[in-house]
């Protein structure tokens, strides 16, 4: 397993390295400079602007420095926010979006199991067709229309939440956000629950341990739920990559100081070392997860983990 | 021929004539489609009926609630300009990106999947890789990054959000394909000596047009989806035009004065969306083998 674990993620050190060449020369090679659209410069003052940033460069040598600081951790300096590097820009908001994306991961495992376990279970009552209903709007609206609705219904009419903002470890700026991100994710997993848990109570091994006797509690949680938990694993790494960009549209509507947000205003005022981080910082994170959820899921699924073995030996 | 007529029965069959069958019976996507076709028809004509412009600005409407006197029907938004036309213009332009980014995507993913099934081995599993490896990475925001490079242009915003929705395409064609392959008429058709180019246009591809409808039809939503994020982040469509994401995004920055800004085009690109993918479960059940 751990053979395993360490050879896929190795195989993730060249895609990493592809995406951060990719980013790298669209940025560079687009048209138009990061410093295009101030007053216009005198020459001397440009050259000496690009300098300073070490623009003035060959390309090769360029990224090879890009590459090498990113090696030390350093995204370079960014455009925009003249007194900040991207690195301290990335180290503020990183925490923020991973505490909004994390909570909103984990409601949306749990929830989703719960609700898709419940409808598989009440197949011929009201509450299969009355969860799965909900479900599918809940899966198709979309988030930026669904949010600023929660804001007025909650925010502004109810007035039980706050509507936007960030205080530093206040439970209740959480909890909006959270819910927001989570629920097409919920959705989404409430349906995949249900359809192979169905699918798992119809196969012949919990004939048996119902045949033999056991108890039904005992059947759902301990042979029925394990397998039927794999899909669900398996859509963990895309459910992250979907946190991540539904995070973007969380943290500029709701006011939250996260990296989503700096990652927009760079965006916005071409800040190029800021975007070109970001990219990377999301892409590392996007490739770790999915990594993670496949580790999970070979760890769970005792065909995959018994040829691990295999292949280890 | 009569004699044929009595032994396969009354009922013509067909794999279209099945979907349209089965299709007739699924109320809810029939019901999308007609919606879709409504909203289409409106947005088209909307524009004409109305006494206003997209960016005209109304200085004695500002912010003004929807009514029918003043012409505005669904209301002002921040600077006087008429939401109605303002919603169908957005409507026209999500709708227009929709269907242009998935036709890109359907181009690229139907030729690149029948490539790599067809020709199989190493070439596909080299194709295939390469799908994977774009599939791991984090396409929205490369579609991002080329927004912010080529300057929000309206045609660039068109290809790279087409160009990010391909693979799950080209991972069904392949699929369908390498099926294919072992069927009696493809190597009917190969001892024949047809030429590659033309077996894979005249005997696969219309083969595994089924799985590709059905597909190409939940893909709209997603580029549609994808089109409103980037504006809705001030990064797609730019001012005075708006596609629906942007007039979200105006609405939600009005939602306590003006709650018409944020609940009529949020509420049309909703509408859109659930029809959008009503239909393509519809046409799935219909058309989709898989599925029977």
């Amino acid at each position: 397993m751990l053979r395993y674990a360490a050879s896929r993620l190795l195989g993730i050190v060249p895609t990493l390295f592809l995406v951060i060449t990719f980013a790298f020369f669209v940025v560079r090679l687009a048209p138009g400079g990061p410093f295009d659209q101030q007053m216009t410069l005198s020459p001397e003052i440009r050259a000496n602007l690009e300098a300073a940033y070490g623009l003035d460069a060959p390309m090769w040598t360029q990224y090879g420095r890009y590459l090498k600081g990113l090696l030390h951790g350093d995204f370079g300096p960014s455009f925009r926010y003249r007194d900040f590097t991207v690195t301290e820009l990335i180290r503020r908001g990183l925490p923020v979006s991973l505490t909004i994306g994390f909570l909103a991961l984990v409601l949306a495992v749990t929830g989703g199991i719960a609700a898709g376990c419940v409808a598989a279970l009440h197949r011929d009552r009201w509450i299969d067709p009355f969860v799965m209903g909900v479900a599918v709007i809940g899966m198709i609206l979309p988030l930026l229309v669904v949010a600023p609705l929660l804001q007025l219904i909650f925010g502004i009419v109810l007035g039980w939440l706050p509507v936007s903002g960030w205080r530093a470890g206040a439970l209740d700026d959480v909890v909006l956000p959270a819910v927001t991100l989570a629920l097409p994710l919920l959705a989404y997993i409430a349906r995949l629950m249900r359809g192979s848990m169905l699918e798992v109570l119809a196969s012949n091994f919990i004939r048996t341990a119902r045949a033999k006797g056991l108890p039904w509690r005992r059947v759902i949680l301990r042979h029925a739920l394990p397998p039927a938990l794999l899909p669900v694993v398996s859509y963990l790494g895309p459910a992250s990559a979907m946190v991540l960009t539904g995070s973007l549209v969380v943290e500029s509507l709701f006011g939250l100081p996260g990296s989503g947000r700096y990652l927009i205003e760079g965006a916005l005022n071409r800040d190029y070392t800021l975007v070109l981080g970001m990219t990377v910082v999301v892409a590392t994170l996007t490739l770790g997860l999915n990594l993670l959820a496949d580790l999970i899921y070979a760890w769970l699924d005792p065909r995959v983990r018994h040829a691990v073995h295999k292949q280890g030996r | 021929m009569n004699a044929v007529a009595a032994v396969t029965g009354p009922v013509e069959r067909g794999l279209w004539r099945d979907a349209w069958r089965t299709l007739r019976t699924r109320r809810t996507a029939l019901a999308a489609a007609f919606t879709l076709l409504l909203i289409a028809a409106l947005a088209a004509l909307g524009p004409y009926l109305s006494p206003h412009r997209f960016d005209a600005l109304d200085y004695t409407h500002i912010l003004a609630g929807p009514a029918l006197e003043s012409g505005h029907w669904f209301g002002t938004d921040d600077l006087g300009r008429d939401l109605f036309v303002r919603s169908m213009l957005g409507l026209r332009i999500s709708l227009a990106i929709g269907l242009i980014a998935t036709a890109i995507s359907v181009l690229i993913g139907v030729s690149y999947g029948a490539v790599a099934g067809y020709l199989g081995g190493r070439v596909d599993e080299l194709m295939m890789r390469a799908v994977d490896l774009l599939f791991a990475m984090p396409q929205f925001f490369f579609v991002l990054l080329l927004a912010v490079v080529f300057d929000q242009n309206l045609i660039v915003l068109f290809v790279t959000i087409g160009a990010f929705g391909w693979l799950v395409m080209a991972r069904i064609v392949r699929g369908q394909t390498l099926s294919l392959m072992h069927r009696e008429f493809i190597e009917a058709a190969i001892a024949c000596g047809v030429s590659t180019p033309r077996i894979l246009a005249r005997h696969i591809v219309p083969n595994v047009l089924g799985p590709v409808i059905v597909y190409a039809t939940l893909t709209i939503p997603q580029m549609i989806l994808l089109e409103s994020l980037l504006s809705f982040l001030g990064l797609g469509v730019r001012e005075p035009l708006a596609s629906l994401g942007g007039l979200v995004a105006d609405g939600a920055a009005h939602m306590q004065a003006a709650p018409w800004m944020l609940l009529i085009p949020g509420g049309f690109l909703s509408l859109v969306l659930l029809a959008f993918n009503f239909v393509g479960d519809g046409l799935r059940d219909a058309l989709d083998p898989r599925e029977r």
